[in-house]
């Protein structure tokens, strides 16, 4: 790499000013960060000892126990993760009566897991989805918190570190439903509007899962899988457990059991609500009546994509038409705005094409582009009426 | 090589982070700027993205000073990854997928390993002829389009297109040979 750097070195490379308000911004955002590395670190440093010893006695206790399950009082509560992560209202919940401590802890390889608490409530993260447009599904969320901690007792890499030990890219947590007619496949955090917040303090990784409710499949079986090699997303949870499509029990797949966990969700069954569970189920898997509506407006686009330049020009009205160049950004070679705005791509552009229709609306708005041999591009708006 | 200026601020950073920090965002913050907003467009994006290359810097401090790196050129790169990575977690909160060129790059980061892939990277660049040598510097490091490239180096931009085409299938028979596989699926410009 040496000789690459130096020639990098001697250079000259854009510069693009940055202003007297932002540098302070980020040196305030850069010297924050340092200070709280400096914290950390001592803090971690003073409480490696007990940590040592809390895990002795954690590992003692599990050996009395037979099933594993230890009481785990080193972890931060629920709802001061939430409270750590800036989620005072969430803390609120977790602190609130229908709230769920749990503590129950399973072992995964080099690390140990605790599932802390759960609790359901109103959106409080404010998360959004553009699933819950139009759709009757109740707009709550359930919230679960989990300790990673590891075995030998030394602290869990800190979020930004060089080498990190579990990130949001590398593991996965996922409510799943034990119940012959609830698939894995369709029911997990990814078809549930799932969102993870991971938060390192004292050596312990804390992950906050969310996703739309689950107290309406309280009647299903809920558990929370947990995986802490997982990098495929679905595709691992399918190929890291069995579902008996009989019972709907769920099990780690043989010999997976190290590496993929599963704690049960204690969600009071008597807020299991049918009618509920099947709105959050249409707005899931796109199905029901509020679909049925959305694909209207897609059956439009469909019908516009098939038309040729020749069958725009021929039903449409022209709005405008104007010559562009075609230039190199950060989307390809394309259209841009004299500020960079992307507009169109002529990477699928096939050298026998002289036009195409590059873009269109539900609105009837059609864009129809046309290569010229200079290597500019002429753009003409049309209208076209629609239903 | 790094100028004496560079260990002047290195080891600054490393004595008081509180001011050698202001220094090297002064002497640098217009080059990181300059690279990062190639991909990151909304200005506090390039405000934490900036915020992490200057943490990173402190951390790598004592590193850089000891192995005599050019720092500049250090930071162009962090700055090129810590861009790439922003915006591959932005895309991932908001399933909007990567532009697919720097897609490639960040594939070409994370193929084989990151230490790796830069080797055969720098490898291949520093093979090139000149100007070819300097086009990919400018485009694998300081993420510049093809127009950008033309203009610094008084060329046609079709020319320079071609000549990242030539140098993108060197580039993609070497991974292929090093790694068994190609690298990435995306289409470049």
């Amino acid at each position: 790499m040496g000789n690459v750097y130096d020639e990098m070195e001697n250079l000259q490379w854009p510069e693009y000013e940055l202003t007297r308000a932002q540098q302070e911004q980020i040196l305030r955002k850069a010297l924050q960060h340092i200070e709280d590395t400096h914290r950390q670190t001592a803090t971690v440093r003073r409480v490696r000892r007990p940590v040592w010893r809390l895990v002795a006695a954690a590992a003692a206790l599990c050996c009395l126990c037979a099933g594993g399950v230890a009481a785990a009082g080193h972890f931060l509560a629920p709802a001061q993760v939430a409270q750590q992560m800036e989620q005072r209202d969430l803390a609120a919940l977790f602190a609130g009566a229908d709230a769920v401590p749990v503590e129950e802890t399973q072992q995964a390889g080099d690390y140990t897991v605790t599932l802390l608490g759960l609790t359901s409530g109103a959106n409080v993260t404010e998360y959004w989805s553009s699933d819950w447009e139009g759709s009757d599904a109740p707009r709550g969320r359930s919230y679960a918190v989990l300790a990673v901690s590891r075995r030998d007792g030394t602290p869990m890499a800190d979020l930004d570190a060089e080498t990190t030990d579990v990130t949001v890219s590398n593991s996965l947590v996922s409510p799943v439903l034990a119940a012959p007619d609830c698939p894995l496949m369709e029911y997990n955090v990814y078809t549930m509007n799932g969102a993870r917040h991971d938060l390192v303090e004292e050596g312990v990784h804390y992950i906050l899962v969310e996703t739309d409710l689950l107290e309406p499949f309280a009647d299903k079986n809920p558990q929370l899988a947990v995986m802490l090699s997982s990098t495929a997303g679905v595709s691992d949870l399918l190929n890291g457990y069995t579902q008996d499509p009989e019972t709907g029990t769920i099990a780690p797949k043989a010999g997976m059991e190290s590496q993929c966990l599963l704690f049960d969700l204690p969600i009071d069954e008597s807020k299991a609500d049918p009618e509920q569970a099947a709105a959050l189920r249409d707005q899931w898997l796109g199905t029901g009546d509020t679909a049925a509506e959305n694909t209207d407006g897609q059956d439009l686009l469909d019908d516009l994509e098939t038309l040729t330049p020749e069958q725009v020009r021929t039903q449409g009205t022209l709005q405008s038409t104007e010559t562009v160049s075609i230039t190199d950004g950060v989307y390809g070679t394309g259209w841009y705005y004299g500020n960079g705005g992307f507009q169109a791509s002529v990477a699928g552009w096939e050298p026998q094409e002289k036009d195409w229709v590059a873009m269109w609306s539900d609105s009837g708005q059609v864009v129809l582009m046309t290569y010229n041999p200079d290597d500019t591009l002429t753009v003409e708006q049309w209208l076209l009426p629609v239903q | 090589m790094q100028t004496a200026e560079e260990s002047q601020i290195l080891q600054t950073i490393l004595r008081d982070p509180q001011t050698g920090l202001p220094q090297l965002l002064e002497r640098y913050g217009g080059l990181l700027h300059g690279v990062v907003r190639h991909i990151l467009t909304d200005e506090r994006d390039v405000e934490e993205c900036l915020a992490d290359i200057l943490v990173q810097c402190w951390r790598r401090a004592e590193v850089l000073v000891r192995d005599y790196c050019s720092l500049k050129a250090w930071l162009i790169v962090t700055a090129r990854n810590k861009a790439i990575d922003r915006y591959r977690r932005q895309c991932r909160d908001n399933a909007l997928p990567l532009p697919e060129d720097f897609e490639l790059l960040a594939q070409e980061i994370e193929a084989a390993g990151p230490s790796e892939a830069e080797e055969v990277i720098a490898q291949l660049v520093e093979e090139l002829p000149p100007p070819d040598r300097e086009i990919f510097l400018r485009r694998y490091y300081g993420l510049q389009s093809s127009r950008e490239i033309a203009r610094a180096l008084g060329m046609e931009e079709h020319n320079v297109n071609v000549r990242l085409s030539r140098g993108r299938a060197r580039l993609k028979q070497q991974f292929v040979q090093r790694f068994g596989k190609e690298y990435g699926h995306g289409k470049c410009v």
